[in-house]
This record gives structure tokens, sequence and C-alpha cells, in this order.
């Protein structure tokens, strides 16, 4: 994979717990690139370490948790060796975040004109008015035109739907190269969620935004986004195209999250089951973590752990699903 | 809807629920809310509801005052012909039994001090009053019954994945051997494969036991999945009711087409060209007007001027719009 050009380049990403050393990574040498105006999404169950990459782009790993290798390069710049201070100052304006709940990343005291304009100013400068006014610009832009003019509203007398457009417009306005969506949408119920959705996409066609958006929603996945990702246990298993992975799947684990999905109409059969949990991360197997669970396996996947390889999507699989399933 | 259809089961009549109005956005002291108006479904034995809707149109309102949980204003709520509305508390005592709740959020329901164990067999000491033993030995056989290892027995809810603990919360439930189980969101929290499990489970229990559910969700993959008729809501109002196949193939109400193109479907491609509706909530409704005509994208004049009555499409199937199916023009 060349990083030329692309907005987000990460590549070796392994991160792992700091107390002990040698445990089995929480995330492992993870390597993937969204270009400009591009959506990719990561796809995975529970513990998978989807916000865990999430957060270490944003130099916001939890306590405990810490890079032990790989780069990030955000428009090619590599984060990983600047200064908090530094890190601050990209986080906010050149890359936003948005979490599942609204309510943890905004002050519950502050207007949310007057959050956005302050978060404008600190990054961009210009006079309190200006700021103001690019707050309620912002607003309208993410269909909030209530707020956008009269007086200012508190996150607490807003619906969850639109704190969730509120944050939109925070990660946005300082015209970032790129937003990571952690999961925004679970909360919501499904017309919200088509709406916050359908609102991420048209940022990133309209502003040539690179996004990242997490989701353990494989429909969601296909519906959005321009490529998928999918992690198991700590792990990137398959990448490609969205429309072409949906369809045609072959890493096993790929194909198993899709048939969970029920269907509109109910086929009227059982839904897929994924047998047994995903392994804990102090308890990998040996070989193919996903051997226990796998309907493909054969003796060899017991010990040799799978390499990414290239036929069609990029999978890492000894004992693949055919090519169309 | 045929009279003689339902003796045994759940039939519920005009149900209305009304809660004092929130203050603010120029409402005055004294002012309801209805939360619930005039709704009405019959559920036989065996079989399950789903209730689908944006968030607040009244699906835990509908669930809890099934439930006599909430209080009810009006309608009746008839199981196996007798009418719970109107029973006291006493009297209600050996339905609640046969009812049962799974709640929308398994972790808030329980008490993080309190063992598996303990949180299973409460119900039956409650409700039997069960020695200890008997209560460890029905704990092991709900667990079970719920696909669940007894090891788990003597671990906190703080130790078990989203998956097993909704799974504790159905053992409890089934713990009294209920006859309905009225579900609320039960795997809106869980990831994919953790849903099949639990949508697989629920649809052997109900093969095995005979149960009856009351499924609220707004996932309509999911209540496809386990519901044959579906009862869609919105501002406590029933907009459309029938059989979930001719619901989801042939919506007739304009609200029940929004909800399913909202639905990220099973099939890949670039998000839709057209948005979804706005749900976000408008002024005050206009008077007289359809509850939907502010959100609609088929109105007519006439949907301003005359609240549609909910009528019959043919086979239980009934839906409250003027223009049911029909593609029309929007005035809007
Ligand atoms: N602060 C922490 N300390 C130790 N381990 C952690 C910490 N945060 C996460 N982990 C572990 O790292 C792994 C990945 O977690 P992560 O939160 O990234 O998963 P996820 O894919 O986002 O899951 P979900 O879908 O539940 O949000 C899990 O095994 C988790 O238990
Ligand atoms: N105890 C209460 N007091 C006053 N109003 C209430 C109460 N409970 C619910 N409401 C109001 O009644 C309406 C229906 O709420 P309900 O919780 O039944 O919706 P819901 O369909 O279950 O929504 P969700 O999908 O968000 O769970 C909402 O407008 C809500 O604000
Ligand atoms: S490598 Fe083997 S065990 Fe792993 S996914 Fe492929 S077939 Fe299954
Ligand atoms: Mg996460
Ligand atoms: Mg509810």
């Amino acid at each position: 994979m060349t990083t030329d050009g692309l907005t987000l380049a990460v590549s070796g990403l392994t991160l792992g717990l700091t107390r002990d050393r040698r445990a089995r990574p929480l995330v492992e040498d993870l390597s993937f690139g969204v270009a400009r105006g591009e959506m990719l999404a990561f796809v995975g169950e529970s513990g998978s370490g989807k916000s865990l990459t999430a957060a270490a782009i944003f130099g916001l790993l939890p306590a405990g948790v810490q890079r032990i290798a790989g780069s990030i390069r955000v428009n090619g710049s590599e984060l990983t060796t600047l200064s908090e201070r530094r890190l601050r100052a990209w986080r906010g304006r050149d890359m936003g975040l948005i979490f599942q709940n609204p309510l943890t990343a905004l002050s519950p005291s502050v207007g949310v004109q007057a959050q956005i304009a302050e978060t404008y100013r600190v990054h961009k400068g210009g006079t309190r008015d200006a700021a103001r006014a690019r707050a309620r610009a912002l607003l309208a832009e993410v269909g909030l035109k209530a707020l956008a003019t009269g007086g200012d509203s508190y996150p607490h007398q807003l619906s969850g739907g639109m704190r969730q457009r509120v944050m939109i417009a925070l990660a946005a306005a300082c015209d970032p190269a790129l937003i990571v969506a952690d999961e925004p949408t679970t909360a919501l119920d499904v017309l919200i969620q088509a709406q916050i959705l359908d609102l991420l996409a048209r940022l990133q066609r309209e502003r040539g935004l690179a996004v990242v958006f997490i989701t353990h929603d494989l429909r969601l996945a296909a519906r959005y986004a321009d490529r998928i990702l999918v992690l198991y246990a700590g792990r990137a298993v398959e990448e490609g195209d969205a429309a072409q992975f949906f369809t045609a799947p072959r890493h096993p684990y790929s194909r198993a999250l899709r048939d969970a999905i029920p269907t509109i109409p109910a086929t009227g059969g059982r839904l897929t089951e994924i047998p047994g949990q995903p392994p804990e991360p102090r308890a990998l197997p040996a070989g193919c973590r996903f051997a226990p669970r796998c309907p493909n396996v054969g003796d060899d996947c017991r010990r040799t752990e799978p390499a990414m390889t290239f036929d069609g999507t990029r999978f890492a699989c000894l004992h693949p699903c055919a090519k169309m399933s | 809807m045929r009279e003689d259809v339902v003796s045994s089961g759940l039939r519920v009549e005009g149900l209305s629920v009304e809660y004092a109005a929130k203050r603010g956005l120029g409402r005055t002291r004294g002012d309801t809310h209805k939360a619930l108006a005039d709704v009405g479904f019959i559920l036989p034995t065996g079989q399950t509801l789903g209730v689908v809707g944006e968030s607040g149109s009244g699906k835990t309102t509908l669930g809890h005052a099934v439930l006599r949980m909430t209080p009810v204003s009006r309608g009746r709520i008839l199981w196996d012909g007798v009418d719970l509305a109107t029973l006291s508390d006493r009297d209600l005592r050996p339905y609640r039994r046969q009812m049962q709740l799974v709640f929308q959020d398994p972790y808030e329901a329980m008490n993080p001090r309190m063992s598996i164990g303990r949180i299973i067999a409460e119900p039956l000491l409650l409700a039997y009053g069960l020695d200890r033993h008997a209560r460890r030995e029905q704990a092991l056989r709900l667990l079970k019954q719920v696909g669940l290892d007894e090891s788990l027995l003597g671990r906190r809810p703080r130790a078990l994945s989203g998956g097993q603990r909704q799974r504790v919360t159905l053992a409890r439930a089934l713990a009294t051997a209920p006859r309905l189980l009225v579900l609320d969101e039960p795997t809106s929290g869980l990831d994919v494969s953790l849903q099949a499990r639990v949508l697989n489970l629920l649809r052997d229990l109900q093969t095995d036991k005979g149960l009856s559910y009351l499924f609220i969700s707004h996932d309509l993959a999911a209540v496809a999945y386990i519901a044959q008729r579906l009862l869609v809501l919105f501002q406590g109002r029933v907009m459309e009711q029938g059989p979930t196949d001719a619901l989801l193939r042939h919506p007739a109400h304009p609200y029940t087409a929004a909800l399913l193109a909202a639905q990220p479907s099973a099939v890949p491609g670039r998000a839709p060209k057209d948005p979804a509706p706005a749900m976000n909530p408008v002024a005050d409704p206009v008077p007289g007007a359809c509850v939907y005509y502010q959100w609609c994208g088929k109105a007519l004049p006439r949907c301003r001027m005359e609240a549609p009555d909910l009528t019959s499409l043919g086979a239980d199937h009934l839906v409250a719009c003027h223009y049911p199916g029909h593609e029309t023009t929007s005035i809007h």
C-alpha cells in the first residue's frame, strides 16, 4: 500500500497493556489508509479493538493501554512523535472524533453555539462575532436551523439525534481533513440513525473529508462506506470494496457476520449464529484466532497464523470462502 | 377484526395513556400529553406482535400499560377475556406471574452486588417462597434453558458480556413460568452475532412453551424475524397494523414506508438519494389534521382538514391514511 496522498495512513499499529508487556497485544500489526473524500468502515464484534484504534489515532488511549509499535500519519505528518501540546492542536483542527454518547464530549453548562464558536476560535483565531457566525452556519449546515437562529440552547434541552448533529458540527467546525465516528448512532432509532449517517456521508462528499466509521453492523457499513475493514480479536482479517465485500466476502468471519443479520422480508429460516465467543486477549488460540469458531477450519489453521493476501479483497485466511458465495 | 378470534390470549381495545405534560414550550399546568391514544390489537396465544415506531412513539408505554405498570386512562386489556384494566392490585396479582417484562437495558435493571444466581431466583422467592436449595435448582434449570453455563451462577453482572446479561434477564423473566413476555428492545444493545443468538433463543422458547410475545423494537429486521403481526406507532397512535409480511412487502402507510426506507438493508449500495424524512419535533400539531401530516411526503389537502380513521384494507390489515399505498405528489 502506498501512503502517498492518503489523509490517514496507519501502518503496523500494535497496542498493548502498559503493565504486562509480555501479554499478547490488544491490537496487532494493523495497517490501513483512508483517502480524501473516502469512507472506511471498521466492523467487528464487541472487543475486537475498534475503539482502541480510534483512540490511538487521536493520542487518547485509556490509562493502562499504550502504543507498542506502528506509525500514524495524517496528511503525511507523523503523529506518534508529536508532543501532547502539538497533538492537542491537531485534534479539533485537523481531525474530529464523534462518540456514541455526545454528552461525554459536550459541556453541559455552555450553550451549543458558544461551544462550537469557542472550538473554532481556539484553533482558527478571529473575532468572537466571526466565530459565532461560523457556529450558526455550521448548525444550519447539519440541519439544526432552529438552533442556528435566536438564543443558544444547552445540550440537555436537545434530543439524542439533535445532540449527535451538534457533535458533527463541532467535529467539522475547523474544516478537518479526517473525522472518526465511533458507533455514532448505536443509541438512536433507525430514522434518526439514517439521518445522522446521511449527514455524515454528505459532508464527506461535499467537503472531501476522510471518514473512519466504526460500527458492528455490516449493513450500515455496506450502505455508507466505500471500503470495509473487518477486525477480529485485534487483527484485520479482511479489507475490501464495500459492495464486493458484501456479496462475496472471502474470510469465514466476514461471511458469518453477514449471515447473522436478519433480512426483510424474513426468509423463514433460523438466523445463522457464530458459535462460541471471541477469545480474551489473555487467551488467544495458537494459529488463526478465528479457528475455534470457524466452519472452514483445517489442521494447518491451528498451527499457522495466516498472513494478509490479496485476491479480490485483502484477507488473512488459509481456507477462504469461494469467490462468489 | 373478528369478535370470536380471541378467547385465549391478549386483546386490547381503545387503550389510552396520558401523562402530565412537560412544562415549557407554551404549555400550561394541568395539560396532559397523550402518550397513547385509542390503541387496539389482538395477540393470540403462542404468537408475537411486533411494536415498531421511532423513539418517543409510545412503545414502552404500551408495554407497561398492558402489564398495568403505568396508569391507564381509558380502554380495556382483556387477558383470556378478563379485563385487567379494571382489576385491583390484589386481584391483579395472580395475573402478574403470567406476564413478565424483559427490560430495554439489562444492566440498569440488575443489582450490581447480587450474584447471577440470586438475580434469577429472586422472583421465585417473591412469588412462591421457595427455599434456598429449590431456588438454586430452579436457577440452574433456567440458566440452562437460555443456553448459559452454570459457572455463571456465582458471578456478578459486571463480569458478563452484553449477550449473557440479556439472557440472564430472560431467565429471570421465565422464572415464574409466564405465558406472555413483553420484550422491550431485547437486542438493541447487542452486536449482530449476539442478536442472532438471542432471537433464535426467543423463537425456540416460544415453540417449546407456547409463549406469547409483545416484541418492542425499532429494528424492523429483528421484528420481521420474530413477529407474525406488526403494530406501527407514531405519536401514540396506530398508523398501521397487520401481518408482518404484508406490511413489509407493501407498506400502506407513508410512515411505515419511511421506517422501512431508513432500515439499513442487507443489499449493498451507496447511501440513498432521498434523505430520510426529518422526524424532529415540529412546533405544534395542526388541529384536526392527520397526526403525520407535517412529516408526510405524500400529504394532500384532505390530510390537513380531516384526520383519517383506522380502516381495513382486508385480511386483518388496518391503516390510518387517506391514501394508503398511493403514490401522490405532496402539497408540502
Ligand atoms: N483501558 C483498558 N484497559 C485494558 N484493556 C482494555 C482497555 N480498553 C479496552 N481494553 C480491551 O481491549 C480490547 C479492545 O477493546 P475496544 O474497546 O477497542 O473494542 P471495540 O471493538 O471498540 O468493542 P465495542 O464494540 O464493544 O465498542 C478488548 O479486549 C478490551 O477488553
Ligand atoms: N413517566 C412519564 N411521564 C411523562 N411523560 C412520559 C413518561 N414516560 C414516557 N413519557 C412520554 O411519553 C411518550 C412515549 O414514550 P415511550 O417511552 O413510551 O416511547 P418509546 O417508543 O418507548 O421510545 P424509545 O424508543 O426512545 O424507548 C414520550 O413523549 C415520552 O416523553
Ligand atoms: S485460517 Fe483457517 S481457521 Fe482461520 S479463518 Fe481461515 S479457514 Fe478459518
Ligand atoms: Mg467500541
Ligand atoms: Mg422505549
